[in-house]
This record gives C-alpha cells, sequence and structure tokens, in this order.
C-alpha cells in the first residue's frame, strides 16, 4: 500500500548502469500517476535541453488505487516529447500498471542511455539491465516473441514493453507496445525510448501487497466491481466496443474520410464495429484488473502463396485505428484495415498519427505536390498494398521525404506544400469530426488528444455556441480527467469514479489525507502539467487549426469557423492563466 | 498445438555471447555476426548454450557436443513457406572492405 509520506520511486541510469530506490516526498500534493510523473519530471527533466537530450528520464507512474479497485491499473508515461519537445503524457493499460504495484514501486524514471541495445529488467528483487544487440532493429512482433522467453516461469505477473524501428530511428511518432495490445501510442514515447538504447523493458510483478483490513475496504470493491461490470456503458465497451463508433459517427456527419475531404460515406458497412464483430472478432480480452474486457483482438487471415496457403495474426482495433488505417485513408474491407494496423505494429508506429500522416501524403500525391520520387509507391485512397509499402518506409526512414513525414504530417507540409489540408490538431487528429469544440480541444490540449477534455462529447450535446460556457467545461472537464489520471483509472470507468466514489475508495484503504485532498490536488496538478508544457517551450500562438477543419460539414452544418476560432482564443487564455498560477 | 518441433534460429549476434563464454576458441566469431565452430577444440561444456540469448546452441545429448548454426544456407532452400531468407549484413560489408 503506498504511504502517505512518501512515494516509493526506482531511479535506473542506464549510462551509469546503477540504480536505486528513492523516497519522493508529498502524496498528498501530487496524488500520483499524472501528478507523480509531473513532479518526477520537475525534478528530473532538463526543461530547456531537447527530447533526446540522455539525461531526460522516461517516467512511469501508477497511482494510490493502483491493484486495490478495478479499472484503476493504467499507467502514465511522463517524457519530453521528441514529436514536439513539450513535456507530454502518454497513457497504457495492459499488465504494467499492476506489475509496477507488484514489483513494490509507484514509479520508475529511466535517464542515461545504455551503452548498446537493452532491455532493463525489474522487479521486487530484480533490477538487470541486460544486453539485447541481437534484437535491434527487429520488428515490434518478433521483439516480443523473444523477450518472452525471459523469465518465462511467470508470465501471468509479467508486463513486457518493446519498440520497433520507428523508435529505434527516431520517428516523432513512433509508439512504446505494451503486452502486444496495448500501447504508450501518442507524442513519441517510441522514439524517447529508443534514444535511450532501450529495446524493451520487462516488469516483474512478483511481490506482494497487503490488503486493508475490516469489511468497508471489501464491501465497497464489491460495490464498485458490480456497478463496472453492470453499467450500460461499460457494457458498451465489451460488447462492440469503441468501434461501436464508427456508424453512429458516419450517421452524424463526424467520421473524417480521405484526409477529411468528407464527413459521411457509405463506405463504413465495410469497416463498423457491427462488421468487424461479424467477420473478424476472434477474442476478447482485458488489462489486468479488469473486468470489463474492452480489448478487441481481430483475426488477419492472409493468403501468402499458391495452394490455399495462409497465414493468421491476431490484432487488436478499436475506434481510432479503424479511423486512422480504415477512413482516413479510405480503406473499405475490415480485413484490410486489420493487415494495415498489423504493419503499423511491426514497425512500433502510433497508429493515428501514421494512418493521418499517410492521408495528407496520399492528396499531396494527388495534387502533384509530391511525386513517386519521395513516396516510393503510388498512393492511392484505398489501395491497401500501397498503403502496407509507405508504412514500411515510414517506419524505417527509407528517404528524405518518409524523414520528413516521420516528423509529422505539418513538418512534410511545410517542405512540400499542403499545409491547409494537413489534419493536425497539435499532433494528427482523432477520429472525431465533431465541430468547433473538439477541434480547438485537441489543437491546443495538453496532450493533443480527444481524451484530454471531451471535447467531443461536447459538440455532440445541444449549446448555443457561447464560447465562454464551451471552455469552462473543457477546463473542469480536464481537472475531472487529471482527477482519475492521478490514481491511475482507466477513463472509460469515469461514469463509475465520481469525485465522492474517489474519495471513499481512498479513505478505504487508509488514505484520509489523500482523499480530502483530491479536489484541490487535481486542480494543482491540472496547473502544474500546463505550467510545465509551457516551460518545455508551448506556445500556443504557433497553433493554428489548418483550414480543411474550417471546409467540412457536420450534421449541424458547415463548421462554424467564427465560434471555433472564439473557443480556441478563450481556451488560450485560460490555459496560460492555469501555467501561470502554478 | 502451437507447432511440433521448432526450430531455434540464431539471429547472428555480433558480438556474440557464446563466443565470449566459449573458454577454448571453440566458437569464433563470424564477420557481419553470428560464429564459426571448430568441434575439436570444443570440451563440451555448454556454456555457449546457456550464453545464447535465444537458445540456437542445442547440446546433442548423444555426443554432447553443441550444434550451432553456421549460417551456411542450406535450409533457404528447404523451408516450404519461405520463412528463410540469406540477406546479406550491412556490418559484414563494412567488415570486409
Amino acid at each position: 500500500m503506498i504511504n502517505e509520506e512518501a512515494f516509493r520511486v526506482l531511479v535506473v541510469n542506464l549510462t551509469e548502469g546503477k540504480s536505486g530506490p528513492v523516497r519522493f516526498p508529498n502524496p498528498p500534493e501530487l496524488l500520483g500517476g499524472s501528478g507523480l510523473a509531473a513532479g518526477l519530471f520537475a525534478e528530473y527533466g532538463i526543461m530547456d535541453a531537447p527530447a533526446d537530450h540522455p539525461d531526460q528520464p522516461l517516467i512511469f507512474a501508477i497511482g494510490p488505487l493502483t491493484a486495490y479497485f478495478p479499472l484503476m491499473n493504467k499507467v502514465v508515461l511522463g517524457f519530453k516529447s521528441p514529436y514536439n519537445g513539450q513535456y507530454a503524457e502518454s497513457h497504457a493499460g495492459g499488465r504494467l500498471g499492476l506489475a509496477l504495484r507488484f514489483a513494490g514501486y509507484d514509479a520508475l524514471v529511466i535517464k542515461g542511455v545504455a551503452a548498446a541495445p537493452s532491455c532493463l529488467i525489474v522487479g521486487s528483487h530484480t533490477i538487470e539491465i541486460r544486453d539485447v544487440h541481437y534484437l535491434w532493429g527487429l520488428d515490434v512482433l518478433t521483439t516480443g516473441k523473444l523477450l518472452r522467453r525471459f523469465f518465462a516461469r511467470d508470465p501471468g505477473h509479467r508486463s513486457i514493453l518493446r519498440i520497433g524501428p520507428a523508435g529505434e530511428r527516431g520517428v516523432a511518432f513512433a509508439g512504446i507496445n505494451v503486452d502486444s495490445y496495448r500501447h504508450f501510442g501518442r507524442l513519441g514515447g517510441g522514439a524517447a525510448m529508443g534514444a535511450k538504447k532501450l529495446k524493451g523493458i520487462i516488469v516483474l510483478g512478483d511481490g506482494s501487497v497487503p490488503l486493508p483490513e475490516g469489511k468497508t475496504y471489501l464491501d465497497l470493491f464489491k460495490t464498485v466491481h458490480q456497478e463496472v461490470t453492470q453499467t450500460p456503458a461499460m457494457k458498451k465497451y465489451h460488447d462492440l466496443g469503441t468501434p461501436e463508433n464508427m456508424l453512429i459517427l458516419n450517421e452524424l456527419h463526424a467520421v473524417p474520410w480521405r484526409n477529411l475531404q468528407a464527413t459521411h460515406d457509405e463506405g463504413v458497412h465495410g469497416i463498423t464495429g457491427e462488421r468487424f464483430a461479424e467477420e473478424l472478432l476472434l477474442r476478447k480480452t482485458a488489462c489486468a484488473g479488469c473486468p470489463v474486457g474492452c480489448i478487441h483482438v481481430g483475426l488477419l487471415r492472409e493468403r501468402f502463396a499458391e495452394q490455399n496457403e495462409f497465414l493468421y495474426r491476431q490484432v487488436s482495433y478499436d475506434h481510432e485505428p479503424i479511423f486512422a488505417a480504415g477512413s482516413m485513408l479510405g480503406v473499405t474491407h475490415a480485413g484490410e484495415v486489420l493487415m494495415l494496423l498489423e504493419e503499423m505494429e511491426r514497425q512500433g508506429l502510433d497508429v493515428m498519427s501514421a494512418g493521418v500522416a499517410l492521408a495528407w501524403a496520399t492528396e499531396a500525391f494527388e495534387r502533384g505536390l509530391i511525386t513517386e520520387r519521395e513516396t516510393l509507391s503510388p498512393l492511392a485512397f484505398g489501395k491497401v498494398e500501397n498503403y502496407r509499402e509507405a508504412v514500411r518506409h515510414l517506419g524505417l526512414r527509407t528517404n528524405d521525404f518518409y524523414h520528413d513525414l516521420g516528423k509529422g504530417a505539418l513538418v512534410a507540409a511545410t517542405r512540400y506544400g499542403g499545409s491547409e489540408f494537413a489534419c493536425v490538431l497539435g499532433q494528427e487528429m482523432a477520429g472525431y469530426a465533431t465541430g468547433e469544440v473538439f477541434f480547438a480541444s485537441q489543437a491546443y490540449g495538453f496532450r493533443h488528444s480527444h481524451l484530454d477534455s471531451a471535447g467531443y462529447s461536447y459538440d455532440q450535446k445541444p449549446h448555443d455556441k457561447n464560447a465562454e460556457e464551451a471552455v469552462a467545461f473543457l477546463i473542469e472537464e480536464e481537472r475531472r480527467r487529471v482527477q482519475l489520471t492521478c490514481m491511475v483509472s482507466c477513463l472509460f470507468a469515469r461514469s463509475v469514479y465520481s469525485e465522492e466514489r474517489v474519495q471513499d475508495c481512498l479513505a478505504s484503504i487508509g488514505l484520509s489525507h489523500l482523499a480530502e485532498s483530491v479536489v484541490s490536488g487535481s486542480r494543482k496538478v491540472q496547473a502544474r502539467r500546463w505550467n510545465m508544457k509551457f516551460r518545455t517551450g508551448y506556445d500556443s500562438r504557433k497553433i493554428s487549426i489548418p483550414k480543411r477543419f474550417g471546409e467540412i460539414s457536420t450534421w449541424r452544418g458547415p463548421v462554424d469557423t467564427v465560434f471555433m476560432n472564439a473557443v480556441a482564443v478563450q481556451y488560450q487564455d485560460a490555459i496560460t492563466e492555469m501555467a501561470e498560477s502554478s | 498445438m502451437s507447432t511440433g518441433f521448432e526450430a531455434q534460429l540464431c539471429v547472428g549476434c555480433d558480438p556474440a555471447p557464446c563466443v565470449d563464454a566459449c573458454p577454448t576458441d571453440a566458437f569464433r566469431q563470424r564477420k557481419g555476426g553470428g560464429v564459426r565452430v571448430k568441434l575439436d577444440s570444443c570440451i563440451r561444456c555448454g556454456d555457449c548454450s546457456r550464453a545464447c540469448p535465444v537458445d540456437a546452441v542445442y547440446m546433442d545429448p548423444e555426443t554432447g557436443g553443441p550444434v550451432a548454426c553456421i549460417h551456411c544456407g542450406r535450409c533457404v532452400t528447404l523451408c516450404p513457406h519461405d520463412c528463410l531468407e540469406m540477406v546479406e549484413s550491412v556490418a559484414g560489408e563494412e567488415d570486409d572492405k
């Protein structure tokens, strides 16, 4: 159980090959997760040095409720983003949260650069930096296969992180694969890991965790467990999963199609959640400590030779990957979407950024801004084999063009033209063309993620285009979410974990000081994160919303650019005020 | 059943841990990765097998000696599914220059 006096953090120095547990102060102020990662970055990060500076830390933080309550087992990665050079967060699940708790740490801080490509192995009685130079250059799937041979005795308590060629080569949106089906996807965590010559991380959850005595905790656990498994909201995540959104959003004219040239297309019927379930769903699985099971794994069956020779692979899918490798690229066959996702997985690319970057490249190719000399493959919407080849080039940074594209679609557009149709909102867009508030919130938001503040949800509710109200919603929703990502809750459980419920959970495991400071603490963490983002180079004046976002229509009609700009301006003011308050 | 007999493929380490582990120089580094093996010098200690990170050095229970891939490439043409291919190693090219 965590101690209210101090966090227990393992600090690993890859350059020196030395590590040690440290006591890191002030849980009531930092809470855990997002707050702990921000606190650790303030201590160990270098604000004005680049993301690939050897001493920049990679920070994996869990929260005070990790391992004690259902869906409280995600992990926050705090790092300086190779994509934008700013302090960033990325979140993932898998077995990592539980493994860290059972290894005995609230956070893992990794500094320095290993002398040779290495795998860091951490357990309750283990710290090892193992030379794995023979894995450098191998794709994510092969690397996983070989890393699973390490500590094979107790695989269910072990978490395995690894990067692919994209992370090794510094692609700015390379991700980190966690336990095969989950990812620290966005903002370049994979490149940050690659810069440390860290091919893999294995966390062994081989210790034990004491449970509180008495009935209070047990009763509360039972209540939460029942709510989590019985609420209709969670049923949706288990049933069709997030791909359920595809059909609904398409009806609303809110799905980005072919580089956001349209928001609705009848081709959706080939890539709906229903179609995936009927044709390709093989099984569902869950992060450790989650009784819901939202991970949908599809069967990719591919003919590779004459005489009916087939190979098969298991590829996880969700709404965002289907948008990025499907609608955004005009790919309307579910099996082909899985094929592209598998290739992106192999290379270790964030699928959202990879898909959106290739969508920009396709339109630029069609308009003659770039030719096959740059793309090496004749890009065309819907042509999956050409995209598959392009994904390999993107991961391997084959030529100057793919090198630039690997820094982001907007960077490539600055060189080749077409920035007005680069669908970049702080980073490549998420799969919601819901309108003004979402576009502004992703462009200026902390993680540039649809999960920051639910702007897409605000767009879908009745409202009278009042920018002040919209911004107030975004700021308070962000605080509520920060409160959860300090614990560290899966955001799918946000309806179950109200403020009061989180406080009850903390009190039930003996953390009454933390329970009392949840609201004030989350507000401080929210401001502290913004402060750090500003100190590492965030400048909202340099961000603009590309013209394409103002050219589309949703179910409400054409996007209202006046309202969108008003939200953007007021949101920037509110963010700046928060950052200055910390 | 996930598979039957499974070939444990040598990934051609450079430097190869089995060479480092070998007390007699029976295992020597091959340019561009992998090893050359001289069984005459082998004392059957098994250190090479234990050192291999991908379990690709097999200790023959009959002879007691190591069986290791020397990258001769004969298996490539025999694989019915084209799982295997011989590729030039960049490191090897550099070493040979």
